[in-house]
């Protein structure tokens, strides 16, 4: 067991584009050179909650290397017991994926070794969520055309990401069902204008103009006081609102240079970023815009291209008090494209294999397209990267193998610690990503037991998926242990590792000086922010890191484990 | 009262009447079905064009409003509560064009008005695949069968939930055809090459339109109707049409055909590939349309032109296992002609072909020569209209290269066909007041046909009275008419009014037009 997990561990940190760390010298990998021999496959797919088999799923079989054209893949369907069977299976590795309607996708694998056949495979699955309930004014009447939207919660390198998982309109009854919603961390937010009459005909509704919301569930009005509530496996939510409408007013003006071709989208940001509701309609030939349903309030007005890819972009800020706002002039300019340039001190050109992982984390609760993590890889020896980066704020990391990272500066100021900022129209600042060859490595020792047997094979299997799942991946590494080493002093610049996956982190030198070290007690802490993790920091090991040495830490994890 | 587009409303303000004394609209609001009064509801008084709001009230928790110190004359009145939506009032069918204006003035009793609120059908069902499992994104179209021809035009579009469970709300009360299509969740874990799809399949189970059960549907009842959907192979159609030169601006459409009735809810949109025979000097263009995943089935191939002019038109059956259909291009028939004017607009009018037995138009814009042209009319029976529906009187129509049935004018598959109209500008507007017994009748229909067949296709006229049972037929050309008043006309909108002479020979009254002013047209209701 142990060998085969060390083969896929090592399997997987190449396919993951990191450096390969050399298996210990003591163990020996033993292959089964005998001609691949067939075996039969037998399992059951269960509901992860009540235990039971999941009927007509479909279990997709991919064996690693069958055929003359790589791998192939075959499928069947459970039995009404949640049964499967394939035979002739061929040794030498399998995937297993298991989709269902109304479930998350499963996982499971064959090791390389297997032979004989294999029965009782039991894979399970997780059951979706549902949220359902009703809306009403604050006089119990129903609110029929509101927006109920379910905004799912992650968490990537210490960095709140939200993402609106699912969205409905309130019916005729005020009512809402949002379904097939992963288990996780959610906030649940109503917004927009009541519609009423959904069969217009030739009689044009009366323009209401009261807007509702944002409200959050249960209590707050904002994404930052809202309550943040854990979706479980197969949950059926039953969540209510009750809004009070408000008097809601227009935004108009005018944006200058917009494509024709290319639809737009508004998003209308309150301070801090949180999504505030407007209906957005412009005219594409004059550039004349209206921004109808907003609430009085101070906003950042984001209008960008819906293109595919990262398009271009206005912004606005925009003061709504007890009137329509008229004349407002925003101007569409083309994403600003970054240029990234890797600095090395003094180095020969020996070990250049390793480059320099750039992970740009917008901070926004928003959902709009720029919303996501951007990856800048720097190889050494070419000139610059290019590459396009959108309006907002990020949380910057960097991570090099072939040394350390001492500093990524744009102008005068150092991102690792500053983060970036990014306006729309504005050239940013070229990035220099300095590196020095060198620094020490950090060896952790846990205690006994505590990387035991189930962790590592839960680790892998979790980097199996980010690897087969790349949209989750990130949230895959992020369900895991993590541990935090940051400099004692100076700016404060975290980094995390996963506790079953500490080659990773012996693979990595550390500028010399002084270091903090403890595990995330809650995995999904904005660590970002000391004062949101001040209990651990209390707690943390302090070591130092010495060039060219390979410190050794005994980390305590007692009373610290799940 | 009839409400037309906004622009044409302002061609009907009515001069504000400049008295002194004053005036009260006031009532109740009640639900129509129930009775019951309806508090928080929102009050409207326009003027009677419907253009400029005149002053806004809520009821009270029993239903009343009330509105002081209007000046005599004709009021549209709206009422507005959540689900309800925004009514006129005497509506009688939600959504209706049709309502009654308010009248007062002396001898008028304006302050005892009982506006009756039409709460919306519901649909609601579950849709099920053979093993009995919940279909969720299921995509549903709501058809509501109009008039005697039983034509299906699509109103509501729903999905279904992780439940299978779908809803409509706000239905106009009628009879209905429920049908869904879409894919099952499995289909892109296939490892086929062709991936299954549940094919437009109708209430109860059926995909074939004649055995669809109708649904029906009365102001605020919740009719069930369940579907039982069944997967089949889907094609990736590639359709080859020589002969035509596409670009890949041009929009390709193949939308189902429901028995009689072409449904455009329920389409694909193909992606056009332009394909020219190689090394041939005069090489024949040809298009390549596609579209992925096409259930089998009866099709129209519509290829454009822009959103209602068709170019090509064509019905063409998808078939289980056959990928590629080769297709000659044939363009639809051209409308084209002259408008001569009588009398002076004040800007060139819009002129509308109107598919008969349904409200699908389509319309071309006048040159400032006169002339106009459809780029490509499919082959239906049209009703020709000048500016808003009748806006103005057609005093002549002449056509070439179709058949003219009725004063409509059937165009045929494909060619030329010339058109020629006059409209008449100085045609009056004819008042009238519909009496039951020796009492006004307010809130029934008065409808005017051409007594000479060729002229019925574009002379009909169709009012609702006001409450003082007065009414107006708009721009009507002199002539010779026959006269009818119904209770309820609304069902008679979309199909031919002009078969009423032959439908009811017996309720019909002459009435003559003639230039200048003429006398206010009396009818009597009919039992």
């Amino acid at each position: 067991m142990w060998i085969a997990t060390v083969v896929q561990a090592a399997l997987l940190l190449a396919q993951l584009q990191i450096p390969r760390p050399v298996p210990p010298a003591e163990v020996e990998v033993e292959r089964d050179v005998a001609p691949a021999k067939h075996f039969l496959l037998s399992g059951v797919v269960q509901d992860s909650v009540t235990g039971q088999g999941v009927p007509r799923a479909v279990v997709v079989l991919q064996e690693y290397g069958r055929g003359e054209q790589g791998p192939g893949s075959r499928q069947t369907t459970t039995g009404e017991d949640g049964r499967f069977q394939f035979t002739n299976v061929k040794s030498g590795g399998a995937d297993i994926r298991i989709h269902r309607l109304g479930y998350g996708s499963g996982y499971s694998y064959i090791e390389p070794d297997r032979v004989g056949d294999l029965s009782g495979l039991t894979v399970k699955l997780e059951p979706l969520a549902a949220i359902s309930g009703r809306v009403v004014d604050d006089q119990d009447q129903a609110l029929p055309g509101i927006a109920v939207q379910a905004v799912r919660l992650s968490t990537v390198q210490g960095v709140r990401q939200s993402a609106i998982e699912a969205g409905f309109k309130t019916d005729d009854r005020g009512e809402f069902r949002l379904w097939h919603l992963r288990p996780g961390r959610y906030l649940l937010r109503a917004i927009g204008r009541k519609q009423t009459g959904f069969y217009v005909g030739y009689v044009e509704p009366f323009r209401s103009r009261e807007s509702y919301g944002p409200a959050y569930y249960p209590d707050g009005d904002s994404a930052d006081t809202a309550t943040v509530f854990r979706l479980k496996p197969g949950e059926e939510l039953a969540a209510g609102f009750k809004l009070t409408g408000r008097q809601a007013y227009n935004v108009s003006g005018r944006i200058a240079g917009v494509d024709r071709s290319a639809p737009l989208n508004a998003t209308l940001l309150k301070p801090g970023g949180d999504e505030a509701g407007a209906t957005f309609r412009v005219n594409v030939e004059t550039g004349a815009f209206t921004l109808t349903d907003v609430a009085p309030g101070d906003y950042t007005i984001v209008i960008t291209e819906s293109t595919a890819r990262q398009g271009r972009t206005a912004m606005a800020e925009v003061r709504v008090r007890d009137r329509d706002v008229t004349g407002a002039v925003m101007e569409m300019s083309a994403a600003q494209d970054m240029t990234f340039q890797l600095v090395e001190e003094g180095l020969a050109a020996e070990g250049r294999q390793a480059g320099v992982t750039l992970l740009l984390i917008p901070q926004t609760t928003s959902s709009n397209q720029w919303a996501r993590p951007i990856t800048v890889f720097l190889r050494p020896g070419t000139a610059e990267v290019k590459q396009v980066v959108g309006p907002g704020r990020y949380v910057v990391k960097a991570n090099f193998f072939g040394g350390y990272v001492e500093s990524v500066m744009a102008g005068e100021t150092d991102l690792l610690s500053a983060g970036l900022v990014v306006m729309a129209g504005v050239a940013p600042a070229p990035v220099k990503v300095k590196v020095v060859r060198g620094g020490g490595k950090i060896s952790i020792k846990l205690p006994d037991g505590a990387r035991t047997e189930e962790e590592r094979s839960r680790a892998t299997q979790s980097m199996l998926q980010a690897r087969l799942q790349t949209q989750s991946g990130m949230e895959a590494m992020d369900a895991q242990s993590k541990l935090i080493i940051a400099p004692a002093q100076g700016a404060w610049t975290p980094a995390e590792f996963i506790i079953g996956m500490t080659q990773m982190l012996e693979a990595k030198p550390f500028a010399p000086g002084e270091y903090l070290v403890f595990p995330l007690s809650d995995q999904e802490a904005e660590y970002h922010d000391k004062s949101k993790i001040a209990a651990d920091l209390s707690k943390a090991k302090r070591f130092r890191v010495t060039e060219g040495q390979t410190t050794e830490v005994e980390l305590d994890l007692e009373g610290e484990k799940r | 009262m009839r409400r037309g587009a906004a622009w044409l409303s302002l061609l009907l303000v009515l001069p504000a009447a400049a008295q002194t004394a004053s005036y009260a609209i006031a009532g109740r609001v009640v639900e129509a079905v129930t009775g019951a009064p309806m508090a928080r509801t929102t009050v409207r008084i326009n003027d009677y064009s419907g253009r400029s709001v005149v002053a806004t009230t809520q009821t009270t928790a029993e239903g009343e409003f009330r509105f002081d110190g209007l000046a005599r004359g004709k009021y549209s009145l709206y009422a507005e509560n959540q689900a309800y939506g925004t009514q006129l009032f005497g509506t009688k069918l939600r959504g209706a064009r049709y309502g009654s204006a308010v009248a007062v003035g002396p001898g008028l009793d304006s302050e005892h008005l009982v506006f009756q609120m039409i709460p919306g059908g519901v649909i609601k069902g579950v849709v099920r695949d053979a093993d009995s499992d919940p279909t969720p994104r299921m995509h549903l179209v709501a058809y509501r069968l109009m008039g005697q021809l039983n034509r299906a035009e699509g109103v509501q579009a729903a999905s279904t939930n992780d439940r299978g469970e779908y809803r409509f709300h706000g239905l106009p009360q009628g009879r209905y055809i429920v049908a869904g299509s879409g894919t099952p969740w499995y289909a892109q874990y296939s490892d086929g090459e062709s991936a299954s799809t549940y094919p437009l399949t109708f209430h109860p189970g059926t995909t074939r339109f004649e055995d669809a059960a109708a649904v029906e549907v009365t102001p605020g009842s919740e009719a069930e109707a369940d579907l039982v959907v069944t997967p089949s192979r889907a094609v990736n159609l590639t359709v080859r049409m020589s002969g035509f030169e596409c670009t890949e601006r041009t929009v390709a459409v193949l939308s189902v055909i429901m028995g009689a009735t072409e449904m455009m809810a329920t389409s694909y949109r193909m992606s056009p590939m332009p394909e020219r025979a190689e090394g041939q000097a005069d090489g024949v263009p040809a298009c390549r349309l596609w579209a992925g995943a096409v259930t089998p089935g009866q099709y129209m191939l519509s290829m454009s032109g822009g959103l209602t002019d068709w170019a090509y038109r064509r019905t063409m059956e998808v078939r289980e296992g056959q990928e590629t259909v080769e297709m000659q291009f044939v363009p639809t028939a051209t409308v084209e002609g002259r408008l001569s004017i009588k009398g002076t607009v004040r800007r060139a009018p819009m002129i509308g072909l109107r598919v008969e037995g349904s409200p699908r138009s389509l319309f071309a814009s006048v040159q400032a020569d006169g002339s106009f042209r459809f780029g490509g009319a499919p082959a239906e029976t049209y009703q020709v209209f000048v500016g808003d529906l009748d806006q103005y009187a057609i005093t002549a129509m002449q056509g070439q290269g179709a058949k003219m049935a009725g004063g409509a004018i059937v165009v045929p598959e494909t060619g030329k066909v010339e058109l020629n109209l006059t409209i008449d500008t100085g045609a009056r507007d004819v008042p009238g007041r519909a009496l039951k017994g020796d009492q006004p009748a307010a809130g029934v229909f008065a409808i005017l046909v051409p007594k000479e067949e060729v002229r019925r296709g574009v002379g009909c006229r169709m009012d609702q009275t006001d409450t003082d049972g007065t009414f107006r037929w708009q721009a009507v050309a002199p002539g010779d008419y026959i006269a009818f008043t119904f209770a309820n006309g609304n069902e008679l909108d979309f199909q031919n009014p002009a078969l009423l002479p032959e439908t009811h020979p017996e309720a019909g009254v002459a009435v003559t037009v003639q230039n200048g002013l003429g006398e206010t047209v009396e009818l009597k209701l009919q039992d």
